[in-house]
């Protein structure tokens, strides 16, 4: 029982380190987000919420809706950590009289998926990111040959 | 003439349509010369937004086009405004999924100076 704990508590540690790793910006190729889920860290003059998603897997890919109204194309940060997540943080573009709400959420994808070949476009103030499949991992259709006779 | 009331068995009962407006989140604020409210309907365009003024009620209805479950009708908020608001002079604009309409005061509620003449 002891082991098990231990190993969990090791496990958190070591994921609290890499959230803080990312927080302070040093992953190769993700876009430093210095701003939190406001339920936990409400900011000063910028509120920021997490958006409703709907997730959608079908063979090939997976795609992600999510709900960012006020955000535009140019304000939207879709990162991926060369890893497992894939983030996005949408900035609020009606800025009279206060700012609107920041968007920011963050998915871990299993591994079957790759990342870094996401692509992403947004409309009326709904972002949609398609992620492929790992190509080695694309469904294939298997040819049937006439068997010995 | 057969008048026995027969019992008849439900084999298909009727499916009612439940239709789910959702209310959309909104931003109200006011400043001397108009009230603004900002409402999110991410997914709707133009084509799809109703605005609608009654006597000082304000309807506002968006419907969405794609991604949408099957018994979501749209978004539909109803405001009651303060009597004041200067009806012909309402402008809405829609960008990115955010509809802000415009609400002026009309001249007599909006704050004035009052001078004041030597006695």
């Amino acid at each position: 029982m002891t082991t098990t704990l231990k190993r969990l508590s090791e496990k958190t540690d070591h994921w609290l380190d890499k959230v803080r790793e990312r927080l302070r910006g040093n992953h190769r190729e993700s876009v430093a987000v210095t701003r939190r889920d406001a339920e936990h860290e409400p900011l000063a003059d910028r509120r920021c919420a997490t958006p409703p998603v709907d997730i959608y897997e079908d063979a090939g890919q997976l795609t992600i809706v999510a709900d960012v109204p006020g955000a535009r194309r140019n304000t939207i940060d879709v990162t991926w950590d060369g890893d497992h997540e894939l983030a996005f943080y949408a900035r609020a573009t009606t800025s009279a009289p206060l700012p609107g709400t920041d968007w920011y959420r963050s998915f871990t994808l299993p591994s079957i998926y790759d990342g870094s070949a996401a692509r992403a476009s947004a409309t009326k103030g709904v972002l949609t990111i398609e992620v492929p499949r790992q190509s080695a991992l694309q469904p294939k259709r298997i040819a049937v040959h006439a068997g010995a006779s | 003439m057969n008048t026995e009331l027969t019992r008849r068995e439900e084999t298909r009962p009727e499916m009612v349509q439940q239709e789910r407006w959702i209310k959309p989140a909104c931003d109200v604020f006011e400043n001397d010369n108009e009230w603004l409210i900002n409402a999110d309907v991410p997914g709707c365009g133009p084509d799809a937004l109703k605005l609608h003024l009654d006597n000082n009620e304000l309807t506002i209805e968006a419907q969405r086009g794609e991604h949408v479950a099957e018994d979501f009708a749209g978004y539909r908020r109803v405001f009651t405004l303060p009597s004041g608001v200067d009806g012909n002079n309402v402008k809405a604009e829609l960008n990115h999924g955010v509809v802000s309409v415009h609400l002026p005061k009309s001249d007599a509620i909006r704050p004035r100076r009052i001078e004041v003449t030597a006695g």
